[in-house]
């Protein structure tokens, strides 16, 4: 009977299928995080080097933050206020050219050599002479490959000396050299006991830690895990989580449920579908951070066009700034116009800022510069939230006024291969800086040493989009808020700065992106600053 | 002249001898020209990658530098990644470090290529292998039934689900099987190949989380990682089984009207034997090529479904490498991806020898 042949082999296969739904739902219950572990969900996409020497992504900056202990810590309640860290205690000359740290005593790292002022020097010195990721950092300041030894030295086991070739104000040198990864103490002797071909242990490094902190490095695959353990002789508190578990979540939605589950403790890629479900939820709470970090268009002054001041600030009327804050960067970023990010020291008030959408002035500005029809430029963009958003936004504002944008969507490296290399027309790009100080972003955006094609700024984007600051004194505007010591003054300083910036440049700052971190109620105590997470503070109920 | 049985037995020999040596240097010839076949179209697919990649505007300088870095530190990085030579040096120094057995370093992961695709691919081994298993066991049944019942209700689901295997985009299919579930139901293990718990506790032998667990004794992990491979196992699979049946199907329809079929069917024979044993039999041998297909395209990572499963492939890899011009890692996983392919094709003829008598 065919029929009935064929059924036996139909229920031959739903019994299989009975079995497979069977395993299915008798496979045990997911286990949650343990009550010293702190599970993280985040992208872990890129990670090259845990050394802080190279260290380039925002991820393991932020993890290393918490293997290593810098000279001198951001406060993690105020980053603006300096606190001893490796350094007890320090002193500068009143000329601002010695800076005199007292390395604190009895400290040990994991190897069991002692911590001294020769590796707090030595740390320093090979930061400089690696010249790579995190060179900039010491370079911006005076010290060269040639003077870094003679510089930076120490005058005993418990006392670093530290001279500059020009007296910069001191809060914000110390603030910018030594409160970072390009201030830890590393391990010396052991770390050279791992040195090939010259390297200064670089390539031992680049896969674990040798520093003194709150928790080591356990392990790290790229695309998989990281995993840092305590350090149960940390000096300076005591660390209840004993394991901090980052898990690689690429996808936003995956993260949220793995939270609403309890299989992680923290998400840090929610995207801005989830804030509503994550708000209502009793289990969860979600946190907006400010970050010092910008979403901005860059307009190349290399442009026939754009090279019109009345063309860019067209461009800065062509932002519906607020709505845009309301919808699609509700809590993703806050509107700012201002090259200084809002809670950095020398901002700006909002209320400074003085654009809004208006299509009318933006007409009569092209119309004034010679393009009462409008024309057409390409906008490079990258294609990951929210800069297809915010172009789209931009292009169909211009398209009102007679500008025909084409958006180009292109991966990051692509992107910022081309601004660094002045091969573009109008772009969106985002830009992050270190400190919470005005001096971090108008260092690069309002200064450009030189202009010309050949000096090759390209650290500098106010040299990418070929903004000629020397002609409007910003050079020196900036070195001189940069050297002044009178705090009121060199606030001042910075405010006039900016309302050139607002008038003059080819940036259109848009927004300050807001970071959004989404964990369980759980976990307590755990300081959030724009800068650094201190896990070592955080314990879990 | 007489000639003797112990000469005539030599004469034998000698032609038996000769006649072994023909074939072992047919063998042999054929096995050298497999070889240089293999080579030379790994050494082609080295090269095109390669120049195609080093024609992308991506800069994988920045991906190694970042945006912020000053000159001086981009060049020097330039240099060390050997960018300042000319392109055909730049293959020659990559492909003498190949045949040195060393792919070089990642540089958006930092450790060697060769370690990272280790780790990498027997996670999607793995996953592959359960998403296959899925697509085989139920979509070849499902295609013989459907072929067999032509245009009754089985053959419309049949086909309802390879149309929605299909056209569904795994990314959503792989989100709401997570949803319901992992988040509803608590049915399956969330995104990962573990819990979090069981994380970096089982020594990696194999790479495969199933495989190590079971080696180490640890059950709770073994029985912990089915629970996390069952969802992403499926929803692949469900692709792999779409297209099984779907062949299947095909291949069925068309012996089912062969004369053969019929004279069976006349002599006697039950539907079953008619079925699978003759029918299935020829349908077989068409249907290792689509496995082996199936197969390859698994293993070259589910990019979409690694992403939502949080699952460390790769094809996330792969990808990533992609996206940050990081061309050892392309090359290598490149070179990874050919390999497959060539054994996958290798077994298929190999098997086909096995299962029809005429190609051999």
């Amino acid at each position: 009977m065919r029929t009935s042949e064929c059924g036996k082999t139909l229920l031959s296969a739903s019994l299989a299928a009975g079995f497979l739904a069977t395993a299915l739902v008798s496979t045990p219950a997911p286990a949650k995080t343990p009550k010293d572990t702190l599970v993280l969900g985040w992208t872990l996409a890129i990670y090259r080097t845990l050394d802080p020497a190279d260290i380039g992504e925002t991820f393991v900056d932020e993890m290393m933050n918490n293997v290593c202990d810098p000279l001198v810590f951001q406060d993690y309640e105020n980053p603006a206020k300096l606190v001893p860290g490796i350094a007890e205690s320090w002193s500068v000359t009143d000329d601002a050219l010695t800076y005199t740290f007292k390395i604190r005593e009895g400290l040990t790292f994991p190897s069991g050599n002692p911590v001294t002022a020769h590796d707090a020097a030595w740390s320093i010195q090979r930061n400089v002479k690696l010249n790579l990721n995190s060179a900039v950092m010491h370079k911006e300041w005076g010290f060269t490959d040639e003077n870094v030894v003679e510089n930076v030295t120490a005058s005993d086991d418990h006392t670093l000396v530290v001279r500059v070739t020009e007296p910069f104000a001191p809060p914000l040198f110390l603030a910018q050299v030594f409160t970072g990864r390009a201030a830890f103490v590393l391990d010396r002797k052991e770390i050279m006991s791992h040195e090939k071909d010259g390297d200064w242990g670089n390539g031992w490094l680049s896969k674990t830690s040798a520093c003194i902190g709150p928790y080591r490095v356990r392990t790290w695959k790229a695309n998989d895990v990281f995993i840092i353990e305590r350090n149960d002789d940390y000096w300076r508190n005591e660390v209840k989580i004993r394991r901090i578990v980052v898990r690689h979540v690429p996808e936003g939605g995956a993260q949220r449920l793995l939270l609403e589950k309890g299989d992680i403790d923290i998400a840090r890629n929610i995207t801005s579908s989830d804030f509503a479900a994550i708000e209502s939820n009793p289990d969860l709470v979600l946190f907006n951070n400010p970050m010092h970090s910008y979403w901005y268009i860059g307009l190349c002054t290399c442009d026939d066009v754009l090279q019109s001041r009345d063309i860019r600030e067209a461009f800065k009327w062509l932002v519906d700034y607020e709505k845009l804050e309301s919808t699609v960067m509700r809590n993703v970023g806050v509107a700012r116009q201002s090259v200084v990010p809002i809670g950095a020291f020398g901002a700006i008030p909002a209320e400074e800022e003085p654009y809004s959408l208006d299509l009318a002035k933006a007409k009569e500005l092209i119309a004034k510069a010679g393009y009462p029809d409008g024309f057409r430029k390409k906008l490079i963009i990258d294609q990951v939230f929210p800069f297809p958003e915010l172009a789209q936004h931009v292009q169909a504002n211009a398209a009102n006024i007679g500008i025909e944008l084409e958006i180009q969507p292109m991966a990051a490296a692509q992107l910022y291969g081309q601004f660094r290399s002045r091969d573009f027309e109008s772009g969106i790009f985002a830009w992050t800086t270190g400190v919470p100080d005005a001096h971090g972003m108008v260092s690069r955006h309002v200064f450009n040493p030189d202009n010309s094609d050949a000096f090759k700024g390209t650290m500098f984007p106010a040299w990418r989009v070929g903004w000629d600051v020397a002609a409007l004194g910003l050079n020196d505007k900036v070195l001189a808020a940069k050297m002044e010591t009178d705090t009121e003054k060199r606030r001042r300083m910075y405010h006039e700065i900016q309302r050139i910036q607002l008038a003059e440049s080819p940036f259109v700052y848009m927004f300050q992106k807001i970071e959004n971190i989404a964990m369980r109620k759980e976990v307590k105590g755990l300081p959030i600053t724009s800068f650094k997470k201190f896990y070592a503070r955080a314990h879990k109920e | 002249m007489a000639v003797s049985d112990r000469d005539i037995d030599s004469v034998g020999a000698l032609a038996d001898r000769d006649a072994r040596r023909q074939v072992w240097l047919r063998r042999a010839g054929a096995a050298g020209r497999l070889v240089v076949s293999v080579f030379v179209t790994l050494l082609g697919l080295l090269a095109l990658t390669f120049f195609i990649g080093r024609m992308l505007p991506i800069d994988p300088v920045l991906a190694v530098v970042g945006d912020q870095a000053d000159q001086a530190t981009y060049e020097m990085m330039y240099r060390k990644l050997g960018l300042d030579q000319p392109l055909y040096v730049q293959f020659w120094n990559y492909i003498s470090s190949v045949a040195r057995l060393d792919f070089g370093v990642g540089t958006f992961s930092g450790q060697e290529v060769a370690t990272d695709i280790a780790r990498v691919f027997p996670a999607t081994l793995e996953l592959a292998t359960v998403a296959l298993l899925v697509g085989v066991f139920l979509g070849i049944p499902m295609g013989v039934l459907a072929a067999v019942f032509r245009n009754s209700l089985i053959d419309h689901i049949t086909r309802i689900i390879g149309l929605i295997g299909y056209s569904t985009p795994i990314f959503w299919l792989g989100l709401m099987g997570l949803l319901v579930f992992y988040g509803m139901l608590g049915w399956v293990g969330g995104p990962g190949r573990v819990d979090s718990f069981y994380i970096d506790i089982v020594e990696p032998v194999t790479g495969s989380i199933l495989i190590d667990a079971a080696l180490a004794d640890e059950w709770d992990i073994f029985w912990n990682a089915v629970s996390h491979i069952i969802m992403p196992g499926s929803i692949l699979g469900f692709t792999a089984l779409a297209y099984i049946a779907r062949m299947t199907r095909s291949f069925m329809l068309e012996q089912l009207n062969q004369e053969y079929v019929i004279t069976a069917r006349v002599k006697g024979l039950s539907n079953r034997q008619v079925i699978w044993r003759h029918a299935f039999r020829n349908v077989a041998v068409p249907l290792i090529t689509v496995i082996a297909l199936s197969y390859g395209f698994l293993l070259e990572g589910a990019v979409l479904t690694e992403t939502v499963f949080a699952w460390p492939g790769f094809g996330q890899y792969l990808t990533n490498a992609l996206l940050q011009g990081d061309m050892n890692a392309v090359l290598g996983c490149t070179l990874v991806v050919g390999v497959i392919f060539i054994a996958l094709n290798l077994l298929s003829d190999l098997l086909y020898r096995l299962l029809d008598p005429r190609t051999k």
